[in-house]
């Protein structure tokens, strides 16, 4: 919080509240809410959300509901009180995830775009998937092999260095050629920042991140974050960070509400 | 049109270079798609417009800055959170939204913090906005929330991406969503959506693990010769 106030970039979210009237605690559902702040979206741009409920339509709502189904279904349930077992307890990794929201909303057809690095751990998905009764269209990040000079990469900001025949990744020709394919669910697997906005905004079926590249920690992106305050983590800031241990101890006090 | 792509089961790979940057020499399987979809790709390019010539610009520049080129060979440098920064500095963003789930609100706080440290005015919003209810809203009985009598609100994907739109952000960069709530917000965005974490309760977020440790016990159950089992006990969907 000071850290914000100090750059005179304080712009209260989500982040800062304490209320959590959207999101009760498990053990506290059943008392009731807190009430929101003032800046909360759900009064601040109540306008906003309001028209963006409108969005769900057949399509969308049958599939917000299978998602919603497929969250629920990821934790124990007590099977006297038929609410979840606390603290939870997790049971599915994302892989089976997938394969389950496959299932409850059934889509046939899947669309599996992946980082050419990855090929081997895409085959192995194709494979599962293929196993789970689905259709799968793989297509990879280098298809077309267009010239990387062709949207103006200089010799120098190539990967290899200058005078390699580098071909450019492309979410745009990875999108419609799965729209070409007409996919129910669309899969990404290890696309870069930047590609996979592209591949967002043109592909029309529903597209689920699945791997996310992390070249540092292999995958783990988030470590990334939970790792800023080691002295190998702390190149995500600017500056080293002197107050590491405080910083976190206050993002903790500030969840348990204290 | 013949048969379908099948770019994961490929061991040519012509369209790649090795690692000394030069073209794979041999011949594209039947199915590979820059011969039977030559006018889909054709297509593609010719709908490229400025703003996605920019973007495919800065991620390769981003991904050519991910490593320090030592005389042995690559060595990876940038963690996912320094290629989100550099690729919003590239693009010249002044704002950025994240689009977090409520269980890493926490994580939120943190990449606040990080981009507020580079300068980026930022701002979150929780998957839960709007705070509507489940049962109302989608249509999910009583048994198959999680806390049946409690007050459960909905994963509100557009709501929450609309919201960061409206606030002016130029980036929304998503942390932490569960399976199919990002795509929801992929599909509704108005502003290019990158992805930072995905959500995996079990592996610790880092769901490639299945793949990179198949033969491990707990996974076996994806990699054995039956199908999963879907079954739907008390109101729940359970796979074994």
């Amino acid at each position: 919080m000071s850290e914000r106030e100090e750059k005179g970039l304080l712009e209260v979210s989500c982040v800062d509240c304490k209320a959590w009237a959207c999101f009760p605690d498990v053990s506290t559902a059943k008392k009731g809410r807190r009430e929101p702040p003032s800046y909360c979206p759900s009064n601040a741009q109540k306008e906003v959300c309001e028209q963006a409920l409108t969005k769900y339509t057949d399509k969308t709502i049958e599939f917000a509901r299978s998602a919603a189904l497929i969250e629920n279904a990821c934790y124990a349930i007590d099977p006297n009180t038929g609410s979840a077992v606390l603290p939870m307890i997790t049971m599915h990794p994302r892989a089976e995830e997938i394969i389950m929201l496959g299932k409850v909303g059934t889509y046939k057809k899947l669309g599996l775009a992946f980082c050419v690095e990855l090929q081997k751990e895409a085959e192995l998905y194709t494979n599962i998937l293929e196993n789970n009764g689905f259709e799968v269209v793989s297509v990879c990040c280098k298809t077309g092999a267009i010239p990387k000079k062709e949207i103006g990469i200089t010799e120098e900001e190539k990967l290899y260095g200058p005078h390699s025949e580098e071909t450019m990744c492309s979410g745009l020709i990875m999108a419609e050629l799965l729209n070409s394919e007409n996919t129910d669910m669309n899969i990404l697997m290890g696309l870069c920042v930047g590609q996979d906005a592209l591949f967002f905004k043109y592909a029309e079926a529903f597209t689920i991140p699945f791997v996310i590249i992390d070249r540092v920690y292999g995958g783990a992106t988030m470590e990334g974050i939970y790792q800023v305050f080691n002295s190998w983590g702390n190149r995500n800031y600017t500056e080293q960070i002197t107050n590491g241990f405080e910083l976190m101890r206050s993002a903790w006090l500030k969840r348990e509400g204290a | 049109m013949g048969e379908k792509m099948q770019c994961s089961k490929c061991d040519v790979r012509v369209c790649t270079v090795d690692s000394s940057g030069m073209h794979i020499q041999g011949e594209a399987p039947s199915w590979c798609p820059m011969k039977t979809k030559a006018d889909v790709i054709k297509r593609a390019i010719a709908k490229c417009t400025d703003e996605d010539r920019k973007i495919a610009h800065a991620a390769a520049v981003v991904e050519s800055e991910a490593y320090i080129r030592e005389p042995w060979g690559l060595k990876p440098y940038a963690t996912r959170v320094l290629e989100i920064i550099n690729f919003a500095k590239k693009m010249g963003y002044k704002k950025i939204g994240i689009a977090c789930c409520f269980a890493s609100g926490w994580d939120a706080g943190i990449l606040t913090n990080i981009f507020l440290n580079r300068g980026f005015n930022v701002i979150a919003r929780f998957c839960k906005v709007y705070q509507v209810q489940n049962t109302k809203f989608l249509g999910l009985k009583e048994e198959e929330t999680l806390v049946p009598g409690g007050y459960q609100s909905m994963c509100n994907p557009i709501c929450q991406v609309d919201a960061l739109v409206d606030s002016g952000c130029e980036l929304v960069v998503t942390h932490g969503q569960c399976t199919g709530h990002d795509a929801l917000l992929g599909k509704f965005s108005q502003a290019p959506v990158t992805i930072l974490g995905v959500k995996d309760r079990v592996l610790a977020h880092n769901p490639i693990v299945v793949l990179t440790n198949p033969w491990n016990q707990y996974y076996r159950k994806l990699t054995r010769k039956e199908p999963l089992k879907l079954v739907y006990v008390h109101g729940h969907y359970r796979s074994y």
